[in-house]
């Protein structure tokens, strides 16, 4: 059927040099099993010399002179390792880059790899991007076998399944699928299982690269409709929701697949809470959401075209402090908001000591002297700033992305149709929302019950 | 839990029916010329627009056709049905119309003044096309996501109101004073016609969307045509007691001004943008409601796909819709006097009633046809 692992004994080394090419850390060892020639072929970067010599050299100092055969060695003195027995370079070579190490001795038909691994990993530590109070202090690695441990360790039952995307297939970096067998929905485990086959010689390595492949509709996404964490307990809920995580090695968070919209409101944290605090955030959450998103728009309308649903108070202390500026209000809060959004922007990215200074550099700046220059005015400082606080509000980061672009649209409607803009945005907003699915589940959850 | 969408349950046409009846009837004057006596034949309607829905509903039932278009074959044969088929998709193209109009000319008078009426106009039609490319399920979603927010509104509505206080409930009085023959010319032509007789427009696809029209939906229908009525009688009161008949009578859009007198503290003043909101969103139910309506029909005679034919259709009734009359006074005017009689009531009484009676003389005769073939 297949074409034997060789012909001759002595032509192997071109062989291996056809399959694993000339890298250095690849590593072929002539040694002598019990009187016969034997191969032993790993690759340095992914075998730990330390788990190599007391897993794999010292049981074969001592019992290969003793063993007939590669099977028996294996069963006497590799038993707690696992195993497999390939006649195929290729899945050899799949194998080897997979932390194993390969056994190949003369006169056997098959090669046997066991893996070793114990390359050096980070251990584990604390969430950093989704802080919580009373949860679990523990996150996600970049290794899937320490992710799935930390799952496992909590979900202990045997439903809690996981199907691995690297053996069968070509890609090139490990992909897990998890869920829980008795609370997925058959049709959503046969979606995810096909989106993930189809990555099939794609060369998806990061995070974010699956998450974009693996979403509905990739153009006009202006929603996520995957989520990503880092926590085990948001995991954890989510997947007794029947949903379904995966796992990317070297990245180290959890895809959770379906999200809807709703999803991003809750924190794991409001698991933690009272019935009525949880209320409360959440609601706190929503009005966030509605304000980062409309807030400066409805300024512009307000002062443009409807002045005069305001209090009368308020207008005119409004006018009064507008009186003598020089731009149109809507190019002086576009000037604030780049202002806020490039601070922001270069906030992240700046190492974290200097990045303090920035803010308050930045704050000084814009806020004290632009308002004293007259080139703003102070009423727009307060509404980008509260605007600028309200998309922090969100216990998802992806999330606030899209709420940050669709305010510019807002601001754009609003200043050509005032407040009637607004609504008709609004309106078309939510159109586009409830006509957004996430694996054929509708994104606006108008009918669920309560959780 | 998530879940999956489905079907279409009894609460979807609930909420439809609820907005499609408020769209622009709590928005413009409803019927004017009762004076204190509006709310009284408002609520007379309501019930006659329970049988009304209860009738349009049957003769899709009786019939077994999934909407009127079908219908209008199986009674008045090939080349009738499709004459008065397409007189009936004009029919839902002109109402539709008016109603743009209706809500244009709000924004144009109430919300922004210095815009003129053809921007207004257009960004409404964006809206309805976007809305309606969404497709049916999606879009009867989203109405049902606007029935919450304009219960909520009009609950707010009515709280400020009342804490407002000042009402005077004597404006009421004399209930019914000249008797109540007066009151029936205009209770018919100016309250059934519109908004109730227009439910009409649901035959064209209701059929298609539950396969079942009896039951919960025909229950959740008449509920929601005597929770639609009693929203309105609630709001013509309210519009009577904060300023009086003769007051309405000239308003051009009484709720809107209603909602403008209330002031609480010095601080919750001017409130009408947010009823103004909630009426938009009745609004545009409508307009989808009544554009849908007269899509479903070129679909069903055309054969078109429904997607290529929402852009050239909503433009084009957006184009009537500012056409249609001069300014607003000529508006009202063409709604109050030539509508209702000229293009109502033959299109939401006669041709139904004509149908019915056809239907059942045809089956009667194929019966005795059959019994004397045995």
């Amino acid at each position: 059927m297949t074409k034997p692992l060789y012909e001759t004994w002595d032509e192997l080394e071109e062989t291996f040099e056809l399959t694993f090419g000339k890298t250095t850390d690849f590593v072929k060892v002539p040694v002598l099993f019990n009187g016969r020639k034997c191969w032993i072929l790993y690759y340095s970067s992914l075998v730990g010399s330390s788990e190599l010599s007391s897993l794999l050299m010292l049981p074969f100092n001592l019992h290969a002179a003793k063993s007939e055969n590669v099977e028996q060695f294996r069963a006497t003195a590799l038993a707690s390792l696992n195993y497999m027995y390939i006649n195929d370079w290729i899945v050899i070579a799949r194998q080897l880059n997979k932390n194993s190490v390969c056994i190949l001795a003369e006169g056997e038909q098959e090669a046997l790899t066991v893996e070793i691994g114990g390359y050096a990993e980070r251990s584990i530590s604390e969430p950093v991007i989704q802080p919580s109070i009373y949860g679990p202090k523990i996150a996600f690695t970049e290794s899937i076998v320490t992710n799935i441990s930390i799952l496992r360790r909590v979900l202990r039952t045997k439903s809690l399944q996981m199907e691995s995307f690297d053996t069968s297939s070509d890609m090139v970096t490990g992909t897990v699928l998890v869920y829980l067998e008795d609370v997925i929905e058959p049709d959503l485990l046969n979606e995810a299982k096909r989106r993930i086959q189809s990555l099939e010689g794609k060369k998806v390595t990061t995070s974010t690269h699956l998450m974009k492949e693996l979403r509905d509709d990739k153009k006009t996404n202006f929603f996520p409709t995957l989520m990503v964490t880092e926590r085990q307990d948001a995991c954890i809920a989510q997947l007794m929701e029947g949903r379904a995580v995966v796992f990317i090695d070297g990245s180290p968070s959890g895809i959770i697949l379906p999200a809807v919209f709703q999803d991003f409101f809750r924190s794991s944290e409001d698991a933690y809470l009272p019935r009525p605090m949880m209320i409360f955030l959440r609601v706190l959450r929503y009005c966030a959401f509605f304000i980062a998103l409309l807030l400066p728009g409805i300024y512009i309308g307000v002062i443009n075209y409807n002045y005069e649903i305001i209090p009368i108070n308020l207008a005119i202390e409004i006018a009064g402090l507008r009186s003598n500026l020089p731009f149109p209000s809507v190019i002086e809060l576009l000037l604030v908001e780049a202002a806020f959004e490039i601070m922001r922007e270069g906030s992240i990215r700046m190492p974290k000591i200097v990045g303090n200074a920035l803010t308050v550099v930045g704050a000084l700046v814009i806020g004290d002297a632009a308002v004293q220059a007259g080139i703003v005015s102070i009423v727009v400082i307060i509404v980008v700033a509260f605007t600028g606080l309200s998309s922090y509000a969100f216990p998802y980061y992806n999330f606030a992305f899209s709420v940050r672009l669709l305010r510019f649209i807002f601001i754009g409607v609003a200043s050509m149709l005032g407040i009637y803009g607004v609504f008709l945005g609004c309106i078309i907003l939510f159109a586009y929302l409830v006509s957004q699915r996430s694996y054929g589940y509708p994104y606006l959850q108008l009918n669920a019950k309560r959780s | 839990m998530i879940r999956k969408m489905d079907g279409y349950s009894p609460l979807q046409i609930f909420i439809v029916i609820f907005l499609f009846l408020e769209g622009t009837a709590i928005l413009i004057n409803l019927a004017p010329d009762l004076g204190r006596d509006a709310w009284i034949a408002t609520l007379f309607c309501t019930f006659i627009g329970m049988f009304l829905i209860w009738w349009f509903f049957f003769l899709l039932r009786n019939t077994n056709q999934r909407h009127i278009y079908a219908v209008l074959q199986q009674g008045l044969g090939k080349i009738g049905g499709s004459i008065v088929g397409v007189v009936y998709i004009t029919y839902f193209i002109y109402i539709c119309a008016r109603d743009m109009r209706d809500f244009s000319e709000l924004i144009t008078n109430a919300v922004l003044p210095s815009i003129p009426l053809e921007w207004t106009t257009l960004c409404f039609t964006v809206t309805v096309i976007y809305v309606l490319r969404c497709g049916v399920q999606n879009f009867v979603n989203l109405f049902v996501l606007f029935g919450y927010v304009f219960a909520a509104i009009f609950v707010v509505f009515l709280v400020l109101v009342i804490a407002d206080g000042e009402l005077d409930f004597h404006n009421l009085l004399p209930i019914m004073g000249d008797g109540i023959g007066p009151m029936l010319p205009s209770t018919f032509t100016q309250v059934l016609e519109f908004p109730f007789g227009e439910l009409i427009a649901f035959t064209a696809f209701a059929g298609m969307l539950y396969p079942n029209l009896s039951g919960k939906v025909m229950r959740a229908s008449l509920l929601s045509v005597l929770a639609a009525g009693m929203v309105l009688t609630v709001t013509i009161i309210v519009e009577l007691v904060t300023f009086g008949p003769s007051i309405r009578e000239r308003a051009m859009f009484p709720l809107v001004s209603a909602s403008r007198n209330i002031s609480i503290g010095n601080f919750i003043e001017r409130i009408e943008m947010i009823v103004i909101f909630a009426i938009l969103l009745a609004a545009i139910v409508k307009v989808c409601i009544f554009a849908y309506a007269a899509l479903q029909g070129v679909v069903w005679y055309t054969g078109k796909s429904y997607n290529s034919l929402i852009i050239p259709y909503v433009l084009l009734t957006a184009e009537i819709s500012y056409y249609v009359s001069n300014n607003m006074s000529d508006h009202i005017m063409v709604g109050l006097s030539f509508v209702p009689i000229y293009i109502h009531i033959p299109l939401q009484f006669a041709v139904p009633a004509i149908l019915l009676v056809f239907i059942k003389m045809r089956s009667r005769w194929r019966k005795r046809d059959d019994q004397t073939a045995v």
